[in-house]
């Protein structure tokens, strides 16, 4: 499977009357993006912002964010949610650098918010800890129609509060198909000039005699091809099937700082690392993905046996395996740690510290085999954030009092992905 | 620039009065430094020096330790320093506690810095190490100096107020505290970099190291169960309805009972649960799902055991035995013991 | 923290449905639960053979607070 992605480096985005690509400037016509967004009887309205580095902005209610990336025929964006049901992984991909799209909204109907809080800063110390203080940003503000905030309806009703009401997933989704199709639709206009760069992912006959690394990754809020893993077993994907919109985040009632979006599988960090390091310090074999969690111990002890069973047939030698966080799922990743060394399958564990104060060991569960560890920095510490300007994306925070634009003494659990365990971040907590 | 003051605590042999058989003399005090003190002031340097050295025959320590401590601290006091530095006790126990209530007395009350050093399996070390700076010195004096040098070097940091770097650069004993920082690398990087040396047989250092495995002897079981008091505990999130304490699904470990007098049963009018962890849907439906109330009154009724206690605790959080939730468990365990629960029912989701 | 009882002489059993968890933090006397989110009940039963399930449950913990061990058992 070989993938070519052409990078074209956009330097601003406009909103405006027409939209068009002229000296590394994006225009968006504004008129045919909410035409495009509001087809989805799930919105009232939405909201466009462009944002900068740099400027005195905070984004608040953030659900999930998106780089622009389009697949040209026989190639599918984004799979089921914007492009036809197609393996993605190979072929051409368009891809704009410099630029995101962010998506915002209140909650709905049924949907829990107590791990719902989402910030991205544009400016100030926050601003280097999430991966959108670098790049600019459209951001949708989405504003649920009358329906999806209808608690009486009997699909508002919480059935599982990890998870929220059935209205408040279809709301989920639909937030991710508009913040696709914009996606998709910005890089398809630029898509036709020139790259500015092009890079192939290929993982090519490596040497013999290297080290065969496989990647176990626990997925918690997203969806492979638009399926839910709940309830599966483990499964081979090739990493470009990652980088390329196979994976997307549906679930905003996951902590922030450990929210992989979709954004940050594209850029999965892990992977990125592995391949670039392939055919040279390692023989990079795939990558495994699985649910969490399970409810059931025994399910719990099958779905890692059956993980390293792939690793094994993998003819793996040593792994990464990154934790989606939460404490059952705790288990599943502890267990496939265990198994896997015992297998002879040297694996190192890459992981947010989402629990504890400073004295607080912090593990919710542990193996022994658990002692190569690479921290994503703990969660429950407090940044300093300055006032800001402006404020987009709701008018409070869900679970934080007082005005959102205000000097903040904000946990870092808030910011969206910075201590995501794909491990694009640069974050690590050290013992004093 | 003046001095720093520095005070100097050390036991009865350090401070050449005798061996074990002046181990009984009390607290005092003489001026400037004595034995290793000399050692110490050359490592301080010119910017200190050692005004007074304190101290107090290890068993007289160890038999009258409140006493000790305060005339200790009024001894030092009086000299109005800048820094203490206790020991280094190496392996010797009793040394060892002294040493560690001296420093944290001095901390707590006089709010002075202070620094002392103990080898790791020193037993002081368990007790002091999450609230003091206490320096690895190897098992006995031959590690005198080198123990010495590291011993001044983070007392002056200490007093100037200086940070302070990882205990690995500083050489103090890691007091378990961990604080996210920007590392120069990515995670990835740092991961795959991890796994490649830990591959070609390098030792790794890991960046989150686990907790101590400790196991507990298994206590003696009850002797006669129709006679006993059986206490409930639980980590499922279980509150009267309405969580009148306001109690949240966090991170750190927060505890509260609540009483079950009178209670027969727990139904969802009365009771929830407010784990965040877990569906909660089926607890909530009925909360004796979580908390078996129900089951043990009948058993009280039919008399297979003596009673269930009228209380029950409930704890949220992570679980894990932090030193904050040690202490409470402990104070929780002596309450159990003045109520005479003889056995406890732990319930976890 | 059931391991502080347990240091303190209170003998403690533990009802938990992650048997693992309980090995590696929990007490000396372990009965795995139900489900996770029902460790002493199931939804799919009568609620009289729920309460007869908890019940058994409640037994086994008490048997094992009556029963002489030399290391951490799981009680099933």
């Amino acid at each position: 499977m070989k993938l070519e992605v052409r990078t074209t480096a956009v330097r601003d985005m406009r909103l405006s009357g027409a939209t068009r690509f002229a000296g590394g400037v994006l225009e968006i016509d504004r008129g045919e993006l909410r035409k495009l967004i509001l087809e989805d009887s799930a919105f009232a309205d939405v909201t466009l912002d462009v944002v900068r580095p740099g400027d005195s902005v905070r984004i608040i209610h953030v659900m999930d964010a998106a780089e622009p990336r389009f697949k040209p025929d026989p190639g599918s964006s984004f799979p089921t949610f914007v492009g036809p049901p197609r393996t993605v992984g190979e072929g051409v991909t368009h891809r704009l650098s410099g630029v995101a799209v962010l998506t915002a909204s209140e909650a709905v109907a049924g949907e829990p918010t107590y791990w719902r809080e989402a910030v991205v800063d544009m400016t100030g110390p926050g601003a280097a800890l999430t991966a959108f203080g670098a790049t600019t940003n459209l951001v949708l503000t989405l504003r649920p129609s009358a329906s999806f905030l209808d608690t009486s309806r009997p699909d508002a009703t919480i059935e599982n509060i990890m998870v929220g009401s059935s209205l408040a997933q279809r709301y989920n989704r639909s937030v991710r198909v508009a913040e696709l199709k914009t996606a998709a639709y910005l890089a398809r206009t630029v898509g036709e000039f020139e790259a500015d760069q092009i890079k192939t992912y290929e993982l090519t006959p490596a040497p013999a005699g290297l080290p065969r690394v496989v990647y176990f990754y626990q997925l918690s809020g997203a969806t492979v091809y638009g399926e839910p893993m709940d309830g599966m077993l483990p499964t081979l994907i090739h990493p470009n099937e990652v980088l390329d919109g196979a994976i997307v985040n549906v679930r905003s009632n996951v902590h922030a700082s450990n929210r992989t979006s979709t954004h940050a599988n594209q850029h999965h960090g892990l992977i990125e690392e592995l391949y670039a390091r392939h055919g040279r310090d390692l023989d990079f074999r795939g990558v495994i993905v699985y649910p969490a969690a399970s409810d059931d111990i025994n399910e719990k002890e099958l779905l890692a046996e059956y993980a390293v069973k792939l690793a094994r047939m993998l003819g793996a030698d040593a792994a990464c395996a990154s934790y989606a966080g939460g404490g059952h799922p705790a288990v599943e990743f502890m267990l496939i740690c265990r198994k896997s060394e015992r297998a002879g399958i040297r694996t190192v564990l890459v992981m947010p510290e989402i629990y504890g104060t400073p004295d607080d060991p912090g593990f919710v569960y542990f193996v022994p085999e658990a002692e190569r560890i690479v921290s994503t920095g703990r969660t429950t510490q407090v940044a300093e954030l300055p006032a800001v300007e402006r404020v987009i994306g709701g008018d409070a925070f869900f679970d934080v009092p007082g005005p959102p634009g205000a000097g903040q003494h904000l946990l870092y659990r808030y910011l969206l992905g910075c201590g995501t365990s794909a491990g694009n971040g640069r974050l690590t907590a050290r013992t004093y | 620039m003046t001095k720093l003051r520095v005070v100097h605590y050390v036991n009865q042999f350090f401070a050449g009065i005798g061996g074990e058989d002046r181990a009984s003399e009390a607290p005092d005090v003489r001026a400037g430094a004595v034995g290793p003190g000399q050692l110490l002031e050359r490592a301080l340097g010119a910017s200190a020096e050692v005004v007074a050295t304190v101290h107090c025959g290890d068993d007289f320590f160890a038999e009258h330790e409140d006493e000790a401590a305060a005339t200790v601290l009024d001894l030092i006091a009086r000299h109005q320093p800048d820094l203490i530095v206790a020991g280094p006790a190496f392996n010797a126990g009793r040394y060892g506690f002294a040493c560690g209530r001296v420093c944290r007395a001095v901390e707590e009350t006089l709010k002075i810095p202070a620094v002392t050093g103990m080898y790791p399996d020193n037993p002081a070390v368990e007790l002091y190490r999450p609230s003091l700076y206490i320096v690895a010195s190897g098992p006995n004096a031959m590690s005198m100096p080198a123990t010495l040098e590291r011993m001044a070097a983070l007392g002056l940091k200490r007093a100037r107020g200086e940070r302070l770097g990882e205990p690995r650069e500083e050489g103090y004993l890691a007091r378990g505290m961990r604080f996210t920082e920007v590392a120069s690398d990515s995670a990835a990087r740092r991961a795959v970099d991890m796994l490649l040396a830990s591959v070609r047989g390098e030792a790794v250092l890991t960046e989150w190291p686990l907790p101590d495995y400790d196991r507990v002897p298994p206590p003696t079981p009850i002797k006669d169960i129709r006679r006993a008091t059986i206490a409930l505990v639980t980590s499922g999130g279980i509150v009267p309805k309405g969580n009148p304490d306001r109690i949240e699904s966090t991170y750190a470990t927060k505890w509260k009972k609540y009483s079950l007098a009178g209670i027969k049963a727990l139904t969802s009018d009365g009771w929830q649960s407010i784990h965040g962890g877990y569906d909660t849907t089926r607890a909530n439906e009925d909360p004796n799902r979580v908390l078996p109330v129900d089951v043990l009154r009948d058993l009280e009724a039919e008399g297979a055991i003596g009673r269930l206690l009228d209380q029950y605790w409930v704890f949220v959080g992570s679980g894990a035995s932090t030193t904050n939730a040690r202490r409470f468990a402990e104070q929780m365990a002596d309450e159990l013991r003045d109520l005479s629960v003889e056995g406890v029912i732990f319930t976890a989701t | 923290m059931a391991k502080e009882f347990e240091r303190r002489g209170i003998p403690t059993a533990i009802i938990s449905t992650i048997v693992p968890l309980a090995e590696s933090i929990g007490p000396n006397r372990i009965i795995p639960g139900k489900a996770i989110t029902h460790p002493l009940g199931d939804p799919a039963l009568s609620p009289a053979e729920e309460r007869a399930l908890r019940r058994g449950l409640v037994r086994r913990a008490l048997d094992a607070l009556q029963t002489e061990i030399s290391g951490q058992t799981i009680f099933r």
